[in-house]
């Protein structure tokens, strides 16, 4: 058995090999067809927590005759790998989402850092010309309100923090356009690279891989496996996020003539690719 | 509190104990499950006094081997106390068990799992036997409600969650949805039952008479809750009942099954009333993604067989059932430290 393919890819084989249809496992195990193709598709958004995902491969594996033991671990191997993975490499990832999404921890440590820089520009402002500091303090204060909402803010002031003119003209333009959301309707044609239009997305392999690829939307565009020396060819809307079964069997990943690094990885991995 | 207990306690870790019928384990945070042993105590009558021989596994292996003087009893039945001094005595050892090294007697915070029909004469006997054991602080849990917690279910989602503990002495059914139990139901139904039913079925079959332990290792090693797959068999020595000779015999699978039908189908009943019974909302979520076992109960061969045949549910065990009660507690003592939750029951 190969031990790269997913938990699922494996139950998948199995069950092929001993002739059972997808809606007959799901009657002997009393699950529903479509959780029966969810396991297999690895797909775990749509199956409730782990616990009963572990379960149901358990049982799956046991009417199938595998090791139901080997399919629960590789799936909690699997688990206990993707989170760690995907902070790895989102890092390309940070500015492209910038839309109103939840406060995720790295807002909070981003927000952290503008009042840090904040204080240090004021404290630095207030050696050199005590008389203009007072106003400049309020500017930037209301700004760090609406930092959190607002990853570009951060940037803008990172670059510009070191010239205080910068900063005070960055304040007042973030002041005059108020509400966050139209702002960032506004500014995002001239700080966002990638066009609206299909992004091309190129995968070629030296081994054997699983590979799943989801685009902006988190609707999956593909799920299938490759063999050595194949090369698979997308487009979607980026940001794409890569599943790779065994990461060692990947060459390189391609997005518009721009290669994307893929963590280095022992076969067998499984890696989540985030591109930008 | 006095404030010795209080400085006590700074040397003292925090302890999940899961005071079963069969089987005390303690589970600490960081540490894991660092005490699993029988709930059993070895006492020795000196004249009127009383003293402790043995207590855990040591004195299990005394159970109906002890001579005139050493009474081994089990202090627990029916997942509630039936002997308070006994069970004080007990847990003070395994408290000091766990705390070896300390210099001063240990003062932990202490949550103990109840059955969830237990009386509060019953639970406040649990509770006092525990402070009378050394602890600083006892908190007492819903067995099933810790099960679930230590079998990772998200108990705090407003999703129904339905969970079957069988244990030594009682089985748990509960329901569970956003950190409370919507239902529950305790049998006095577990694997001493199940093990008094092997003994006379044995009986009456064989016309030999078995201990309890050899009647726990029938059950461990061929035992099995519904039909087919492999039939195993063992061989096991019982005194004959009318030469008044040991003898020897096989027994298989198949007869155990006949032995251990009544018991399971007392457990299948209470599994049908708690769905029965069960608001249409939670009943559907279980329908969509079944039970979960948890317990000792759980390692009966093809448990999940005849629960599913027989609910027409999907049914999972959970993982490492024999400790999800013990590990369940301690994270439950853990949220309750940080996110002050109230899954703690008073009485």
């Amino acid at each position: 058995m190969n031990h790269s393919l997913l938990p699922g890819q494996r139950l998948k084989a199995a069950r092929e090999q001993s002739g059972l249809s997808e809606r007959e496992v799901g009657e002997r195990l009393r699950l529903s067809t479509s959780y029966v193709k969810a396991l297999e598709s690895d797909d775990y958004e749509r199956l409730p927590g782990s616990a009963f995902i572990k379960g149901y491969m358990r049982n799956y594996a046991k009417l199938v005759g595998l090791p139901a033991d080997d399919i629960a671990n590789l799936y909690s191997q699997m688990r206990a790998e993707e989170p760690s993975r995907e902070t790895e490499s989102s890092a390309a990832e940070v500015d492209s989402t910038s839309d109103s999404q939840p406060l995720k921890p790295w807002m909070i440590w981003a927000s952290a850092a503008l009042v840090l820089v904040v204080v240090v520009a004021f404290f630095a402002s207030t050696g050199t010309n005590g008389e203009v500091a007072g106003e400049q303090e309020q500017v930037e204060q209301e700004q760090t309100i609406d930092a959190p909402e607002d990853i570009e803010a951060v940037q803008s002031v990172s670059e510009g923090d070191l010239d205080e003119g910068g900063v005070i003209d960055d304040g007042a333009a973030d002041l005059s356009t108020d509400a966050s959301p139209e702002r960032i309707i506004a500014r995002e044609p001239e700080e966002d690279i990638t066009p609206p239009a299909q992004d091309r997305l190129q995968v070629s392999f030296v081994d054997v891989c699983w590979i799943k690829v989801s685009d902006s939307t988190g609707a999956d565009i593909y799920t299938g496996q490759r063999n050595a020396g194949g090369r698979l060819i997308l487009e979607g809307e980026a940001p794409f996020r890569i599943t790779l079964g065994n990461a060692a069997a990947v060459e390189q990943i391609q997005m518009n003539d721009q290669t994307i690094p893929v963590p280095a990885a022992t076969p067998g991995r499984v890696v989540v690719v985030r591109t930008p | 509190m006095s404030l010795i207990k209080r400085i006590r306690g700074m040397f003292s870790t925090d302890l999940s104990i899961d005071l079963g019928t069969a089987n005390t384990l303690i589970y600490v945070q960081g540490r894991g499950i660092v005490l699993d042993e029988p709930s059993v105590v070895a006492i020795r009558h000196l004249g009127a006094q009383k003293s402790v021989a043995a207590v855990g596994t040591d004195a299990k292996r005394m159970l109906g081997r002890t001579p005139g003087n050493i009474t081994a009893i089990r202090p627990m039945k029916d997942g509630v106390i039936a002997d308070f001094e006994v069970t004080e005595k007990m847990l003070q050892h395994f408290i000091k068990k766990v705390h070896e090294k300390g210099f001063f007697p240990p003062a932990p915070r202490v949550l103990v799992c109840v059955p969830c029909q237990s009386t509060q004469v019953e639970r406040r006997a649990i509770l006092d036997s525990a402070y009378g054991a050394g602890a600083r602080e006892v908190y007492l849990i819903e067995e099933p409600m810790a099960a679930a917690i230590g079998a990772g279910l998200q108990v705090s989602e407003a999703c129904g969650s339905m969970v079957v503990d069988i244990g030594g002495g009682t089985t748990e059914i509960a329901i569970i949805s956003l950190n409370g139990v919507v239902y529950s139901q305790s049998l006095r139904i577990g694997g001493d039952k199940f093990d008094e039913a092997i003994v006379s079925f044995v009986r009456k079959e064989y016309g030999s008479l078995i201990g309890e332990s050899t009647a726990e290792r029938i059950k461990q090693e061929i035992g099995t809750a519904y039909a087919g797959g492999e039939i195993r068999e063992i061989d096991v020595r019982g005194r004959n009942l009318a030469e008044g000779v040991p003898r020897q015999f096989t027994l298989n699978s198949d007869e155990i099954l006949e032995a251990l039908k009544e018991p399971l189908s007392a457990i299948v009943n209470a599994v049908k009333t708690a769905l029965e019974a069960s608001p249409p909302e939670l009943a559907s979520d279980i329908a969509e993604r079944g039970m979960v076992i948890t317990g000792g109960g759980a390692l009966l061969r093809n448990i999940d067989q005849l629960l599913m045949e027989e609910t027409g549910l999907p049914v999972i065990i959970a993982e490492d059932p024999l400790t999800c009660v013990a590990r369940g507690g301690g994270t439950a003592l853990e949220m309750m430290d940080t996110t002050g939750l109230d899954l703690i029951t008073s009485i």
